[in-house]
């Protein structure tokens, strides 16, 4: 070995990659593992040649339990095993390996399905379904082995990429963090431990000094009230002192699991104004909102975002002299929400901007000494913040205040069901083309697929010829009147069970509810009203029925696996087939919507399986998005023109979703 | 009206004299209890309407102390109220959802939050008295 010629020959790379103390695990982009270093044998306890060129999910090779006896082979990989060998399997399709079954929430217990579920819910989730979508960042997982010596091994997954920008696939550190663990465990015990023991002798110092102070004992004099009083707030100070600590502990060690749901800021903005209200007004502070009207909603624990804005705003109150400003601002910068805390108070040095926001730095001056704090406060926002995949940041001058921020995650769930919604169709019905127009604006913003008429006639004839999901219909029209139409439509069995959301100026609400309408909303049209109406009715008429089958035909389980989550996410119900003759199987037996094909497949490849569908009268009409990692074979092309679409290997979740949202709505209307 | 009875049980004695002393300035009857064993033997005995109850206590904890209340006929409708320094207790409450508990109060407590606590739960109990009077 040289390294002489300043470039590194194949040979020199491998005995680096496995020189590396850290274990080192790398995998192409179709997910086979194409290096296992020494040190990474040794943590997972695998031998390399046993697992180098197989698609082992890396879950499944650090999770040693969900390996069967016969080396690495897998029940998937073995025909005919479904329910009995495998208990995994029974609970749950063991592929749902993409969204992280090593939660480092500390998600451990409970079945696989758990596990998921509950990682659905988690930030963990929220970030990786974005990593995967946006492959160039690297992932940092904690993971604790199940099998002894039970280590637990931080993983950093970074995607590679050539020169040329292309992924060629993922590498992976494994990194020994077990000792570190251990201690921080058992820190944690200490502190809980120690706070209980304190809590109970101070349940009588404060206990007993507050039936003095009520002079349950006996008149006090002014200076013994004074003193006890002193003695009281120090007792208090020690609580909050203590409740810190534990917080602290509990969230750095991830025993708090968040509880992460889509929430406006807004309203949580607005609660805590109101906290404060009294406080603000007691020292004649002026509070200023500054809350852009349009924010999407953010994806955040409500409670944890609280007490992070509690605390920027009572430091805001306190550290800002009477009759100054206060205020808090929203904005939005690009996939965060940014929000910030700002007031014309003493303001903070540059030296303790950089300080301020670790653990029991307090800043001094005069008004810390009256305020007081356990100087951990802020530590806590910044812990909590980054929880949620955010940042906390200050700026400040001495003397003109100072401006706390943070930044957290939009929901993406305001995107996700909006290509759900794609496949579903409403009827706008109004004689006045401007408002019609506005109404379809509206619903187009939401994701529906809207089709308008201009009369009573009209409507009637486009509710029965498109079976629309939904029909918005107003009443002041020529020719035949909303209720009439309204009427017909109920008393139709074609249309009978399509949800009309009445639009009008006439007020006769109940006339409209005994002719069957769903809804009855006043005009002008009321956007949020609309739309949550409109929100509402297909929710409750799209849930058990409504959904789409689609297909999924490919020989990569690791890629069916991927798929099935994300299309079940997306609101589609999944079936599967691992090679072209089982494709055909499940056309025949499921009657999907959509077919989604893998070309190269075992036994029947993609080529076939579209020749067949397209002899067989009933398999011809399903659409069918062809999807490959290789080009496609341009000697075939009159077949690959049979299909609907076509996707190429790597393709971004986003992109096929809507691809398929497509399909499916031209199918409904071809 | 008759005083309600309440019964308090704490393994630290000045705070089962603390809680004494308040509620008893409150217009209730109250015994102390300073270990499990002893709080089973004087809900049988004092027949309270209320049972203050701590959490860690040695040999007998809180929670095996209301597990045996519920199964006495005599005592189960006896509702208790958890006092304890042990947090997240809120948590532990809603997993458990132990028969019988109607509350907690976090240690160190403030009386204004007791003696409303205590009050919520003896106004909204009326059916357990006229229950256990039927025995």
């Amino acid at each position: 070995m040289k390294f002489e010629n300043g470039l590194l020959e194949r040979s020199e790379l491998h005995a680096i990659l496995s020189s590396i103390a850290d274990g080192v695990i790398v995998t192409d982009r179709t997910g086979r593992i194409v290096h296992l270093s020494s040190s990474a044998e040794a943590m997972l306890n695998t031998k390399s040649d046993e697992v180098v060129g197989k698609s082992i999910p890396i879950s499944i090779l650090l999770g040693r339990e969900r390996q069967t006896k016969k080396g690495l082979v897998f029940c998937w990989e073995e025909k005919g095993c479904k329910e009995k060998k495998c208990p995994v399997y029974a609970k749950e399709n063991p592929r749902c390996w993409i969204v992280g079954d090593t939660c480092p929430n500390g998600i451990k217990q409970g079945t696989f399905r758990d596990k998921v579920k509950k990682c659905r819910t988690c930030e963990i989730f929220a970030r990786n379904s974005r990593i995967l979508e946006e492959p160039l960042a690297t992932i940092i997982e904690e993971i604790a082995l199940n099998e002894p010596p039970n280590k637990i091994l931080q993983i950093k997954t970074s995607p590679v990429v050539d020169e040329l920008g292309n992924f060629l696939g993922f590498v992976r550190t494994l990194h020994d963090i077990t000792l570190e663990r251990q201690m921080s465990a058992m820190k944690d015990e200490f502190v809980s431990t120690v706070s209980h023991d304190f809590r109970i002798p101070l349940t009588s110092i404060k206990g007993y000094v507050d039936l003095l102070l009520d002079e349950e004992a006996g008149e006090l004099n002014d200076m013994q009230k004074d003193f006890l009083t002193i003695v009281k707030q120090n007792s208090e100070r020690l609580v909050n002192l203590i409740n810190d600590f534990l917080d602290i502990s509990r969230i750095e060690s991830g025993k708090i699991v968040f509880e992460i749901k889509t929430h406006d800021i807004k309203s949580i903005i607005q609660e805590v104004v109101s906290t404060f209200k009294g406080l603000i007004e007691e020292k004649s502070l002026r509070l200023e909102l500054k809350i852009p009207d349009r924010l999407p909603k953010v994806l955040v624990d409500h409670d944890r975002i609280i007490q992070v804005l509690n605390n920027l705003v009572s430091n805001a109150i306190k550290y800002t002299f009477p009759e100054k400003d206060i205020g808090i601002s929203v904005d939005r910068k690009g996939n965060y929400v940014v929000v910030s805390v700002f007031d014309n108070g003493v303001g903070i040095s540059p030296e303790d901007q950089k300080k301020l926001f670790t653990k029991f730095y307090r800043v001094d001056s005069s008004l810390t000494q009256e305020t007081g704090g356990s100087g951990l406060g802020l530590s806590i926002c910044k812990t909590i913040i980054e929880r949620h995949g955010g940042k906390t940041w200050v700026e400040s001058k001495e003397g003109e205040g100072s401006t706390f921020s943070f930044s957290i995650p939009i929901a993406k769930e305001i995107r996700e069901p909006e290509l759900i919604k794609q496949g579903i169709r409403i009827l706008v019905v109004d004689d006045e083309p401007d408002i019609s127009r506005l109404i379809q604006l509206y619903l187009e913003k939401e994701g529906y697929y809207v089709i308008r008429a201009f009369d009573g006639e009209e409507a009637l004839k486009m509710a029965k010829k498109e079976r629309p999901d939904l029909i918005t219909l107003d009443i002041m029209m020529g020719k035949i009147d909303g209720f009439e139409v309204l009427q017909k439509l109920k008393s139709d069995s074609n249309t009978a069970s399509i949800p009309v959301i009445v639009l009008s100026v006439i007020l006769d609400e109940k006339r409209g509810y005994s002719l069957g309408a769903a809804d009855y909303l006043p005009k002008s049209v009321n956007r949020e009203k609309l739309v949550e109406s409109v929100n509402r009715l297909i929710e409750r008429t799209s849930e058990p029925e409504k959904k789409k089958r689609v297909l999924i035909a490919d020989d990569d389980k690791d890629i069916v696996g991927f798929l099935e989550i994300n299309l079940k996410k997306a609101g589609l119900e999944v079936v599967k087939a691992y090679d072209g003759a089982e494709a055909i199987d499940m056309l025949k037996k499921e009657k999907p919507d959509l077919l989604l094909l893998d070309l190269r497949m075992p036994k029947m490849d993609g080529y076939e399986v579209i020749k067949v569908m397209k002899k067989n009268k009933k398999m011809c009409e399903i659409p069918i998005i062809i999807m490959t990692a290789y080009d496609f074979d341009h000697g075939k092309t009159e077949i690959l023109n049979l299909a609907t679409s076509k996707v190429s290997k790597p393709f971004s979740m986003r992109m096929l979703t809507s691809r398929i949202n497509e399909t499916l709505i031209q199918g409904k209307n071809g | 009206m008759d005083k309600k009875k309440i019964l308090v049980v704490d393994d630290d004695f000045n705070i089962a004299h603390l809680l004494n002393f308040k509620l008893s300035k409150e217009g209730y009857e109250v015994e102390e209890a300073c270990d499990g064993k002893d709080a089973l033997l004087k809900a049988a005995s004092f027949e309270p309407d209320l049972i203050l109850l701590d959490i860690m206590m040695p040999i007998m904890s809180g929670w095996e102390v209301n597990e045996k209340l519920r199964k006495q006929p005599k005592l189960k409708n006896i509702p208790v109220v958890m006092v304890t320094a042990v947090d997240q207790l809120k948590e532990q409450i809603k997993s458990l959802e132990a028969e019988g508990i109607k509350d907690y109060i976090t240690k160190p407590f403030d009386f204004s939050e007791l003696l409303k606590t205590v009050e919520m739960v003896l106004t909204k109990q009326p059916e357990s008295n006229s229950l256990r009077a039927r025995h």
